[in-house]
């Protein structure tokens, strides 16, 4: 019997014991009534009652036979209510659990697809890792030929240092001697200038001494024309001229000599006079060279001033030499610089491997829900739902990152501390 | 004396940054992929300065790599550095009851690196 009809049936049977009561009591009353002796004695309040039992009695039947006629249509269209929105509600859990079986289905196949996925992220890592390594060797290729340089500067800026120093230090003795010789072109100057002079005093001395011999061989001359003149006197005076003959002749031989002397003097004079004239031509010479050396005194100064120029050069080589220096130290510092942000790779590589494990455990997830969705017998209680998993995640996370993008995307609070520094000596 | 420093990570491309990192300042590098492998290059006879490594990693992590370090001869002074992704309070607790000098987050700047390193490394 469906529940329906039994509800019906329950409400006939109020209805009819309702029913049954009231013709009871009025039976009773009717009862009651009748054994009275004598009508006229039942007391007034009985009559009433009793009265009102029978008029109440009709009324009350119908009221009860309504009452039971729009309980009973209730009820049917109750039921009839609940077999349609029964047929509804089944025809739904038809469609659920096709639908079910269908999401089953599917999240069957979401071990393939997870499966690609979590390939490609790893095919995105291998890739990265060979470009990054790749980058690395770059570098480092860079650097070696960077230190390569270097050493090469090196050695050049030690070579610019000594020769600087060796250039330095010749130049300071360079100085002094041509300081020295200097001074001692100067004396030289002088002293050439001194004998010049007198050289030329000298000359013009013996010059000077030229006709004074000519004065002699004339006075020779006539002497010895006096003493040939005495001779002839002496020999027309005879014998009495015999000693002035003889003094003639004495003053002859005088002559000659002081001719033959003159002559020999104009000679030593004419000789000494070449000397003088030689060496005047060498003073002149010398005083002419003196002009070569100062020529030569500006070559010195020439030289000098190379020399200083070439310092000079030396050290603005040496300066740039230093530029270079600091440039590569700076190459350096950012080649260091560039290692430390190529850490990133190895960042992201432990944070995509945390994303392929979530994946790799939604698939599992997924497949536990899949069999769950296909058995019938399941109560639909799981022992691991997603809500549990990702707060698993939360509390796990290596890095603060993890955890910030969590609790931006999720909410939560998370357990574990990531608020200390990046670098922490103990 | 050139100081020799051993790097221990698994990632290929730390280990190269990181070698070359240490050679512009001037140090010698050993590696090690791993915890294990590290353990057995100190065995050999490998005596590095300094020790730079990684917490996570396969066959045998960092924190157990410092503990089975610190209870070998000779080796409980000097420095071990950390360098790694985890930077959860507890395994830096953990890592210092264990024995590690120092603990550093990825990423971390070369001139950082070597500053912290002359910091720890005596004549450095």
């Amino acid at each position: 019997m469906s529940g329906c009809e039994l509800r019906l049936r329950r409400i006939q049977t109020r209805f009819l014991l309702r029913v049954a009561i009231a013709i009871l009591c009025n039976v009773l009353l009717c009862v009651a009534l009748s054994h009275a002796q004598e009508p006229l004695l039942i007391p007034p309040w009985k009559r009433i009652a009793a009265i009102l039992a029978l008029l109440n009695f009709v009324p009350l039947l119908i009221v009860e036979w309504v009452n039971w006629r729009t309980a009973r249509r209730g009820v049917s269209e109750m039921w009839a209510y609940g077999q349609h929105d029964f047929d509804q509600v089944s025809h739904m859990l038809v469609a659920q659990s096709s639908a079910a079986k269908s999401a089953a289905a599917d999240m069957q196949e979401s071990k393939p697809y997870i499966d690609v996925i979590h390939e490609q992220i790893g095919g995105s890592l291998t890739e990265s890792e060979r470009e990054v390594t790749a980058l690395i060797e770059q570098l480092n290729l860079l650097s070696a030929q960077s230190s390569h340089q270097m050493e090469r500067i090196t050695q050049s800026v030690q070579s610019g240092k000594a020769l600087t120093e060796v250039t330095r230090t010749r130049v300071e003795g360079n100085n002094q001697l041509i300081s020295k010789l200097g001074e001692k072109l100067g004396e030289q100057d002088r002293e050439m200038r001194q004998n010049f002079e007198q050289i030329r005093t000298l000359a013009n001395d013996v010059r000077a001494l030229t006709p004074i011999i000519e004065v002699i061989t004339c006075i020779a001359k006539k002497t010895s024309l006096l003493a040939l003149n005495a001779r002839i006197e002496a020999a027309r005076a005879g014998n009495a001229g015999r000693g002035f003959a003889v003094v003639a002749n004495e003053v002859r031989e005088l002559a000659e000599q002081c001719s033959s002397a003159a002559a020999d003097i104009a000679k030593r004079l004419n000789a000494t006079a070449g000397k003088v004239a030689d060496k005047m031509k060498e003073a002149q010479k010398a005083f002419d060279e003196k002009q070569a050396r100062s020529d030569l005194q500006e070559l010195i100064r020439d030289l000098t001033q190379m020399q200083q120029d070439f310092s000079i050069s030396c050290k603005l080589q040496l300066d740039v030499i230093s530029d270079v220096e600091l440039g590569h130290q700076d190459s350096v510092n950012r080649l260091l610089e560039a290692m430390g942000h190529i850490q990133f790779q190895d960042v992201m590589r432990q944070r995509m491997e945390h994303v392929q494990d979530a994946l790799l455990e939604m698939r599992e997830h997924l497949q536990t829900l899949s069999i769950c969705l296909d058995d019938p017998s399941s109560d639909g209680k799981l022992e691991v739902t997603f809500k549990a998993l990702l707060e698993g995640h939360l509390n796990n996370y290596h890095m603060a990152s993890q955890t910030v993008t969590h609790l931006a995307v999720a909410g939560g609070t998370a357990l574990s501390d990531h608020g200390r520094p990046a670098i922490e000596l103990f | 004396m050139v100081k020799t420093i051993m790097v221990v990570d698994d990632s290929v491309t730390m280990v190269m940054s990181l070698k070359s990192s240490l050679s512009l300042g001037g140090f010698q590098v050993e590696t090690a992929s791993n915890g294990q492998e590290a353990l057995d290059k100190l065995k050999a006879g490998v005596k590095p300065d300094l020790i730079l490594t990684d917490i996570n990693m396969p066959v045998m992590g960092g924190l157990e790599m410092i503990g089975k370090v610190r209870a070998l001869p000779g080796c409980r002074f000097f420095p071990i550095l950390t360098l790694t992704t985890e930077s959860e309070a507890t395994k830096r607790d953990e890592g210092r009851r264990l024995g590690a000098t120092g603990w550093l987050v990825k990423p971390v700047s070369g001139a950082d690196l070597l500053k912290v390193i002359k910091q720890v490394l005596p004549g450095a």
